[in-house]
C-alpha cells in the first residue's frame, strides 16, 4: 500500500503539486492527467529523484525516507536510455551493482527479469540496436531487479506503436500480479486496459480517486449520444466527448449535467469521466 | 571491480586517451634518457589534465537527461557514485603514471619529487573535472573550460598568471620548501573542489 499525504512542490512561482493526497491499496494503479497536470513531478518525488517541498509518503504503513524508498522501488522514467555500447546483460549487471545486489544473485535475477519481459534472446544485443519497445522492456527489467515491492512507471506507452503498446500493457498486467505498480499516463485506454484503481490529477490537484467503476459512476446517466445536423457547441454544463461525421450530419457524444430532451443515454467510459471531472473543475468544455 | 570494468566500457574511445599519452611519454624518455628531464618538464602541463578523459565520462549517465533520473533513484549511495569513483579512477591514473615513470627514467628516485608533483596536479584536474561536470552538466563545456585553462598556462610564457598556474618547472630546482608550499596549496584547493563537487552531486535532481 502506498499513501501520499499532502505533497506540495513548487518550481519558482509555479505550483506543480498542491497538497496532493492519494492512497492506493495494491495491484495496478493509474494516475491520469493531461500534460502539465503534475504526474511526472509526483512520479519523480516518489522515485526520490526530486524532493517535495512538504508532505509525506508512506509505503506499507511506514513513513519513507529516501533510502527506504530507493530500496523498495523500481522506477521507469518517461525518457529512458542507457549507455548504447553495452549489451542488455552488461547493462543489467551494471545496474545490479547500483542496486546493491550481490554478483552471485545478480545473474539469477537477470535471467528472471529478462524472462519476465521476454527479452532472454536479446541479452547479448547492444542497447543501441534495440527498438523503442524493447528499450522500454529493458527499462522494466532494470526496474524489476532487486524485486521491489512498488514499481513506478511514468508514461509507459508514450512513443510506442500500437502493437508494442498492446504488448507492453500485457507485460504490465503480468508483472502486476505479484507487486504494486503505479502508472502515470495521459492515455485513458492504458488505464482502462491494465489498472484496478486510478486517480485523476489536474493542474496539481487530485480531482478524484477510486476503482475504475467508481470513476465511471461519477458520470453515470450523464453521457449522451445524438445525431445532429450540425456540430454541437459546448455550453453551460455540456462537455463534448466526440463528434464524428456520419452521413449528412454528425454523431455527437457529450456529457451533460442536466436532463437532455434529444439523444439517448449511453454507458459511461473512463474517458467520459475524465472529461467531465476535468471540465467541471476548470470550466473547460 | 565489476563496476569499474563497466565504467571503463562506458567511456568508449576516451578510455584510451590517458594510457596513450602515458605510453608516448615513457617511450620518448626511454629512447632519449639524456633528455628525459626536458621531456618530463615539457609534459608537466600536459600529462595530468589527461585524467579528465576518465573522470568526466564517469558521469555520462548523470548529465544525460534520459538516463539521469533512473540512476538517481538507485539505492547505491551518492558518495559511492561520486567522490569514491573519482578517487578510484584518479588513483588508477596515478598508478599508470608511476608505471610509466618506471619505464621512462632509469634512476627514478631522482625524479620522485617530480612524480609527486604530477600526482598532486592529477588530483587537481580530477577534482576540477568532477566539479565542472556536476556544475555545467555538459561534457563539451567541461572539457573545453579545462583545456582552456591548460592552454592559458602553456601560452603564459611571461608568467603573468603564475598565481593561478600549476607550473612547477620554474621552482623545481629552487628551495624544496617553496615546492612543498605550492604543492600544499594545490592539494588544499583540489580537496576543496572535490568536496564541493560531491555536495553538488548529492543535490543533483532529475531533469
Amino acid at each position: 500500500m502506498i499513501a501520499i499525504e499532502n505533497i506540495s512542490k513548487c518550481f519558482g512561482k509555479k505550483e506543480a503539486l498542491k497538497n496532493v493526497t492519494l492512497s492506493f491499496q495494491s495491484g495496478i494503479c493509474g494516475l491520469l492527467g493531461q500534460n502539465g497536470a503534475g504526474k511526472t513531478t509526483l512520479m519523480r518525488i516518489l522515485s526520490t529523484v526530486l524532493d517535495a517541498d512538504s508532505g509525506t509518503i508512506r509505503l506499507n504503513g511506514e513513513v519513507c525516507n529516501k533510502s527506504y524508498m530507493r530500496q523498495n522501488i523500481g522506477y521507469l522514467p518517461q525518457q529512458f536510455s542507457m549507455y548504447k555500447g553495452l549489451n542488455v546483460e552488461e547493462t543489467l549487471l551494471h545496474i545490479s551493482v547500483l542496486k546493491n545486489i550481490a554478483h552471485t544473485d545478480a545473474l539469477a535475477e537477470i535471467d528472471k527479469v529478462l524472462d519476465a519481459v521476454n527479452l532472454s534472446d536479446r541479452r547479448k544485443s547492444k542497447i543501441g540496436s534495440l527498438s523503442g519497445g524493447m528499450l522500454r522492456r529493458v527499462g522494466i527489467a532494470q526496474a524489476l531487479l532487486g524485486n521491489p515491492s512498488l514499481l513506478i512507471v511514468d508514461e509507459p506507452t508514450a512513443g510506442l506503436d500500437p502493437e508494442e503498446r498492446l504488448r507492453f500493457r500485457d507485460l504490465l498486467s503480468d508483472i502486476g500480479s505479484d507487486r504494486m505498480i503505479l502508472i502515470s499516463t495521459h492515455i485513458v485506454e492504458d488505464i482502462e486496459a491494465v489498472c484496478d484503481y486510478a486517480g485523476i490529477l489536474s493542474h496539481g490537484i487530485v480531482l478524484t480517486q477510486g476503482t475504475l467503476k467508481d470513476l465511471k459512476n461519477t458520470v453515470k446517466g450523464k453521457v449522451w449520444e445524438a445525431e445532429t445536423e450540425n456540430k454541437i457547441k459546448p455550453g453551460n454544463h455540456i462537455w463534448i466527448v466526440s463528434q464524428k461525421k456520419q452521413g449528412r450530419g454528425f454523431l455527437c457524444r457529450f456529457i451533460s449535467d442536466k436532463e437532455i430532451m434529444y439523444g439517448k443515454g449511453v454507458d459511461a467510459t473512463l474517458e467520459d469521466a475524465y472529461i467531465y471531472l476535468n471540465g467541471r473543475e476548470h470550466g473547460s468544455q | 571491480m565489476r563496476w569499474v570494468s563497466y565504467n571503463i566500457q562506458e567511456m568508449g574511445i576516451l578510455r584510451y586517451f590517458p594510457l596513450m599519452i602515458l605510453c608516448i611519454m615513457s617511450l620518448l624518455c626511454r629512447n632519449s634518457p639524456a633528455e628525459a628531464i626536458v621531456i618530463l618538464k615539457s609534459l608537466e602541463l600536459f600529462l595530468p589534465p589527461f585524467v579528465i578523459f576518465w573522470i568526466i565520462p564517469l558521469f555520462f549517465n548523470y548529465v544525460n537527461a534520459a538516463a539521469r533520473e533512473v540512476y538517481l533513484s538507485y539505492p547505491c549511495s551518492r558518495k559511492k557514485q561520486g567522490i569514491l569513483r573519482v578517487i578510484l579512477f584518479m588513483l588508477l591514473f596515478d598508478g599508470f603514471l608511476t608505471a610509466a615513470f618506471f619505464v621512462a627514467v632509469r634512476s627514478w628516485k631522482e625524479y620522485s619529487l617530480y612524480l609527486l608533483i604530477l600526482c598532486v596536479q592529477t588530483f587537481f584536474y580530477a577534482a576540477l573535472g568532477f566539479f565542472m561536470i556536476v556544475t555545467t552538466k555538459n561534457i563539451v563545456i567541461s572539457i573545453g573550460i579545462i583545456l582552456a585553462y591548460v592552454g592559458l598556462q602553456v601560452l603564459d610564457t611571461s608568467h603573468i598568471f603564475d598565481m593561478i598556474s600549476l607550473r612547477f618547472s620554474g621552482i623545481y630546482h629552487g628551495k624544496s620548501s617553496t615546492v612543498i608550499l605550492k604543492l600544499s596549496i594545490v592539494f588544499a584547493i583540489s580537496a576543496f573542489l572535490l568536496v564541493h563537487a560531491q555536495r553538488r552531486f548529492e543535490r543533483l535532481e532529475g531533469a
